[in-house]
């Protein structure tokens, strides 16, 4: 039985390799993708997960749209003219664009409905800010209860990349995660960027990738590609050529839990510093009083990530 | 030789720290603070220290509380006295009649160009030098500093000691452009002895060897009480690193600044270590101008290096 999970994204090239890996992986069965404000605008982020999808021949799975802004700071979304062309993240995938529609429900709406109605285990896996899921816990006070299991990635604990103290997707929305991980989920494990540098995929691997000829191949290439070009030119890692591939770090490690080395310590998020706005306060020497309620990644397997992007990226999609 | 003042709350690793120094740099004064314990211990301290090793050092005593924020001390690690552990001679002398931020200004005055800061507790003697004597900073060859976290807490979460008791101190000589250095407890957790080394430091030692064992044995338990640790960090002596031999640590020259706004992350050093290129994009905000020579490395002979000192000051009193 292949394990459910639903995607909670801002496409974002990091997030069209997780949709990728998640739509085609064997053990893993996407149920549907929600889209929140973060790497681009959200039409965007919903706009490019379709085309992922389609691309790859998975344009049965659902696409849902969620909020479009922070659930409370009013200085972002910021001019996302910045955040185009030579970084990390295009505006649009460099792929043919969606046949697929978006569905009609908003994201926020589905995601109450379906965890009412499952029966199943189904993972939560949010890979941008946590605005739909904040929303959700707000709207539906049972929702936390009902999502045995959710993967985020987000945080920082050794060093920050949007500020020096934080990591893109809490700064983003530094009360909505602050929210989510006040809000007694099940279970809870945060991948930070702790870990997903030291998950960096190569220009060779990206090489091997297209050689494979496949949809998930050529399009992994291409997105990885530009994030190696953009790390190198602004957010240089320590392996020139490689960049880390955040999100799909979250998706791999359903399929094999050895991907990340996990500590299970109490994590708050500072919503008020002025230096350290969004910082995920990670308590790894009992200091403060509260009791641990996140698994937070200190490590990762590169080997084991890149080759279950390989390996799943060298097969074509069976619908 | 290096012309240096000590800044320090003693304290087991500033006791270390003292010894260090007066082995190889030239040590002109010790000034106190509040911190591992109050300002009447830590000064008795120094001195009663002062009086083990056989040196005539000046010691003044400085501030009894942080500039702004409510006070806090150390004694569920350094023990009611502050070095609690050993028998310890009593002072011979007492402190300097003048206040050690006036001896740390007439000191700097005498040795412009010269001097150099070592401060191994709460910032607040230096940051109220700075502030009544603006031209210090100019006088100054550097400062280095034992305090923050890249990571690990040891008071909150985010927060090590010496910043946080009085983290505005902190803040302003952080701010003054002085050439400063700055190891923090991610790097001197892994600085640390374990109970051979102590044992081997007893063994054979003369008086102040065997005082400074016995020192290190309660630093040893009381951190392992408190925090698990199976070695005792020596944070203190690695602020004198940059004087005596900087190849023992290695320095990255990085922005660093303090939070002071939020209760959770008060008295966090906001450490910099992002590699950003030339132009950044998107939301990434620039880095500020890098004013700190942080430690990110212990070399594998510090903790050797540091002992040796210990024998060399136990050789020259016995």
């Amino acid at each position: 039985m292949p394990r459910k999970l639903i995607l909670d994204v801002d496409t974002g090239t990091d997030d069209a390799v997780a949709i990728m890996l998640a739509a085609l992986h064997p053990a893993l069965q996407l149920v549907a993708v929600t889209t929140v404000n973060g790497n681009v605008e959200i039409q965007n982020c919903t706009d490019n997960s379709l085309r992922t999808l389609d691309f790859i021949g998975r344009g049965d799975i659902p696409v849902y749209e969620g909020v479009g802004r922070p659930l409370v700071r009013a200085d972002f979304p910021i001019p996302r003219r910045l955040k185009t062309a030579t970084g990390v993240h295009v505006k649009e995938m460099p792929i043919p664009p969606a046949t697929s529609r978006k569905q009609n429900k908003h994201a926020v709406e589905f995601l109450i409905e379906t965890y009412r109605a499952a029966t199943e285990e189904i993972v939560l896996v949010p890979t941008g800010p946590l605005t739909n899921i904040a929303a959700a816990v707000a709207l539906d006070p049972g929702f936390a209860k009902r999502v045995p299991e959710i993967v985020i990635m987000g945080g920082a604990h050794h060093h920050g990349n949007v500020t020096p103290a934080a990591e893109f997707n809490i700064w983003a929305d530094a009360d909505a995660a602050e929210s989510v991980l006040a809000a007694g989920f099940p279970k809870l494990t945060m991948v930070p960027l702790d870990a997903t540098h030291q998950a960096l995929v190569s220009s060779d691997d990206c090489r091997e990738m297209e050689g494979f000829g496949t949809p998930a191949g050529i399009a992994a290439s291409r997105f990885i590609g530009q994030r190696i070009s953009g790390y190198d030119a602004n957010q240089p890692m320590k392996e020139r050529g490689a960049a880390p591939v955040h999100d799909a770090v979250c998706v791999a490690y359903l399929v094999d839990p050895a991907v990340i080395t996990t500590q299970f310590c109490h994590v708050a998020v500072e919503t008020q510093g002025k230096l350290t706005i969004g910082r995920t306060v990670v308590d790894t020497n009992s200091r403060g009083d509260g009791a641990p309620n996140c698994h937070f990644a200190f490590g990762a397997d590169r080997r084991i990530f890149v080759d279950m992007l390989l390996q799943t990226f060298v097969r074509k999609a069976q619908t | 030789m290096t012309k240096l003042i000590l800044d320090c709350d003693p304290g087991h690793d500033d006791a270390v720290a003292l010894l260090y120094a007066a082995a190889h740099l030239d040590l002109l004064g010790i000034t106190t603070v509040y911190g591992n314990q109050t300002l009447d211990h830590t000064t008795r301290n120094a001195l009663s220290l002062c009086r083990l090793a056989g040196l005539n050092t000046p010691v003044a005593q400085g501030a009894a509380r942080p500039l702004v924020a409510a006070p806090i001390h150390g004694g569920a690690v350094h023990g009611k006295t502050g070095i609690d552990g050993a028998e310890l001679p009593e002072p011979d002398r007492a402190p300097l009649d003048i206040h050690a931020v006036d001896f740390i200004l007439r000191t700097a005055r005498d040795n412009r160009g010269e001097l150099v800061l070592v401060a191994t507790g709460a910032l607040t003697n230096v940051a109220m030098a700075l502030s009544l004597e603006p031209r210090l900073a100019g006088w100054l060859r550097g400062i280095s500093i034992m305090g923050g976290t890249t990571g690990i807490g040891n008071v909150t979460q985010v927060a090590e000691f010496n910043i946080y008791a009085d983290p505005e101190a902190a803040d302003i000589v952080l701010r003054s452009g002085i050439p400063l250095w700055l190891v923090g407890l991610d790097v001197t957790r892994r600085v640390g002895v374990s109970a051979t080394d102590i044992a081997a430091l007893r063994e054979g030692g003369g008086k102040v060897a065997r005082v400074m064992a016995d020192l290190l044995d309660f630093f040893l338990a009381s951190l392992k009480r408190v925090h698990g640790l199976d070695t005792a960090s020596l944070h203190d002596p690695c602020a004198l690193v940059p004087f005596i031999d900087p190849t023992l640590i290695e320095y990255r020259h990085v922005p660093v600044s303090v939070e002071l706004a939020s209760p959770l992350t008060r008295g966090m050093t906001v450490c910099d270590l992002r590699r950003l290129g030339t132009k950044t994009l998107g939301a990434i905000r620039p880095s500020a101008t890098p004013n700190v020579q942080l430690a990110r490395e212990p070399a594998p002979g510090l903790v050797p290096h540091i002992l040796a000192a210990i024998r060399t000051m136990d050789a020259r009193v016995t």
